[in-house]
């Protein structure tokens, strides 16, 4: 994985809302954040572009392209696989994953331990525990019920996500967001292979 | 020379090709799912819609490669948006708009069954309009008067289950395997095909239309009574697909007196005994009989790069930016059809 991400990158996400960022050797340039449960599709490459078009359009080329892996929607996370894929090639780009949860982390307390909560399918939590400023993964993507998740929180130092019932301390509950790439070492991006994190059926 | 990238991946096979204006398939390649559904017995569209997701973008890049280009060579870039399984077709749809996107091209939204209409065209050039084809598969089963590019009059479509779907479910009654077209014919060709009496639905009917729900469960009833063969059962089963197949299309190709000639496309066209009937069809009227070869049949990609060749060349002009569409008729003016399959 790359010590740093030189040029620009095109970082997008879409296993929740609709969230695309652009860098500049690793800083903010620009971002673009739509609320959004379905239509991930019909609405992405039109907001890629619309994103670019102060910098050039497609002829920006970015350098990298990083897609957000989950977990997540399984229909989003495809689209936006399909569409990093297909830019990386045009554009000669090199290609990597950043998991929802790791992008939901970066803009948490980086002290003890972290947990992430993003609201899944049918009123169940995906969660994924982080520990030190390392954000060493200490517990592995799982798909939980919410009790559980509140249950696991106990033995957390911070709550950072999407599910507004589980936040404490005053934290906003947020989707993972793509500009939140640009406070993630680039060492923790890893491949863009999606992550198909189950939540339970409903017994 | 206008060149289009063709990408398809509406049902279980992804599939990504390069054409030229004049025909010619400069690389293609085809990833069958088959492996991914034969422990299900039928194609399940999530799992369909993972592998898509996998192989599309590497085989639009090894397809290039196969041909020595880049993708600013390409004209064109043609991705199937239906109908089929949504899932899958969002993929391609969305790989080609985001290739269109990067290298500045146009992108065409192809609907999948105009590329079957167009794609005997592809490999017989001196087919004329119009002609009569006949889309039979495991998700369509339709006669449409092919009258011109984009004009398209549809004569007979399926009120039920469409012929491919029959073959693979009755290859799942009789233990036979995924897919089951072939598997059906591989065990039929050891059986009598007079020995179980099976319904003909809807044969020689007033109304144009297939049926094939009565003869399926007419095979499970036999299948439960314990008293056929396994080979029987196929043989009798593939006769009455034949006979309905046939029938419906001689009323189609009296119904349509200015045809050039008939033609057969889509999976179930590869059946030998369903090819032999209808050809007979055609000779009996006589009429050419254009059945292009198999890997032309079957869903591919040469056939969406191909009908957005044939588009080019009428001086049409691509949608903008189409969506994914689960359905999409062929006839937008066709009468709904009772009970007819989802995409008819």
């Amino acid at each position: 994985m790359p010590d740093r991400l030189t040029g620009r990158t095109l970082v997008i996400a879409t296993g929740h809302d609709l969230s695309l960022a652009l860098l500049q050797d690793g800083r903010l340039l620009a971002h673009r954040d739509q609320a959004m449960v379905k239509g991930h599709a019909e609405a992405l490459v039109p907001a890629i572009a619309e994103l670019l078009a102060p910098f050039g359009g497609p002829a920006c080329r970015p350098e990298h392209v990083v897609v957000e892996t989950g977990p997540g929607s399984f229909t989003g996370l495809r689209v936006g696989l399909a569409a990093a894929r297909a830019l990386a090639l045009a554009w000669g780009a090199s290609l990597f994953g950043v998991r929802s949860t790791q992008l939901a982390a970066a803009t948490a307390p980086n002290d003890g331990r972290l947990l992430v909560v993003l609201e899944a399918p049918r009123g169940q939590i995906w969660a994924e525990g982080f520990e030190g400023a390392g954000r060493r993964t200490i517990l592995p993507p799982v798909a939980i019920s919410p009790d559980e998740a509140a249950g696991l929180a106990n033995g957390y130092d911070h709550v950072a996500g999407s599910a507004p019932a589980l936040m404490r301390d005053g934290v906003a509950a947020q989707p993972p967001r793509a500009a939140a790439l640009a406070q993630l070492e680039p060492g923790a991006l890893g491949a863009a292979e999606l992550l198909y994190v189950r939540a339970a059926e409903p017994a | 020379m206008t060149l289009v990238l063709g990408i398809e991946s509406s049902c279980d096979e992804t599939a990504v090709a390069l054409v030229t204006a004049d025909g010619r398939v400069l690389a293609e390649r085809i990833a069958s799912q088959e492996a991914e559904h034969r422990p299900f017995g039928g194609v399940v569209p999530e799992l369909a819609a993972r592998a898509h997701a996998e192989r599309v973008g590497p085989m639009v890049q090894a397809v290039l490669a196969d041909a020595g280009l880049a993708l600013s060579d390409v004209d064109a870039v043609a991705a199937t948006a239906g109908p089929g399984l949504v899932g899958g077709v969002m993929v391609g749809l969305v790989t080609g708009k985001a290739l269109a996107f990067a290298a500045d091209k146009p992108l065409w939204g192809v609907n999948h069954l105009e590329g079957h209409a167009l794609s005997p065209r592809l490999v017989a050039p001196e087919l004329q309009f119009p002609y009569l084809l006949l889309l039979v598969s495991g998700g369509h089963c339709q006669l449409i008067a092919v009258e011109g590019v984009g004009a398209y009059r549809r004569l007979a479509t399926t009120i039920d289950d469409a012929a491919g779907e029959a073959f693979d479910k009755v290859a799942k009654m009789l233990g036979l395997g995924f897919p089951g077209g072939p598997a059906v014919e591989i065990a039929a060709q050891h059986g009598d095909p007079k020995s179980v009496p099976l319904p003909r639905p809807l044969l020689g009917s007033g109304e144009p239309h297939f049926s094939f729900a009565g003869l399926k469960t007419a095979v499970l009833r036999a299948v439960d009574s314990g008293r056929y063969a396994v080979p029987d059962i196929a043989a009798s089963f593939q006769a009455a697909v034949t006979d309905c197949l046939a029938d419906r299309t001689t009323r189609a190709v009296r119904a349509m007196p200015d045809a050039t000639a008939l033609v057969v496309a889509g999976g179930v066209a590869a059946n030998k005994a369903v090819r032999a009937a209808l050809e007979a069809v055609a000779v009996q009227h006589g009429l050419p009989f254009i059945a292009p070869p198999l890997k032309l049949c079957t869903d591919n990609a040469a056939m969406i790069a191909w009908a957005a060749q044939e588009r080019i060349a009428a001086g049409l002009a691509p949608e903008p930016d189409p969506q994914a569409r689960p359905r999409w008729p062929l006839d937008l003016s066709a009468e709904p059809v009772r009970g007819a399959g989802v995409k008819a």
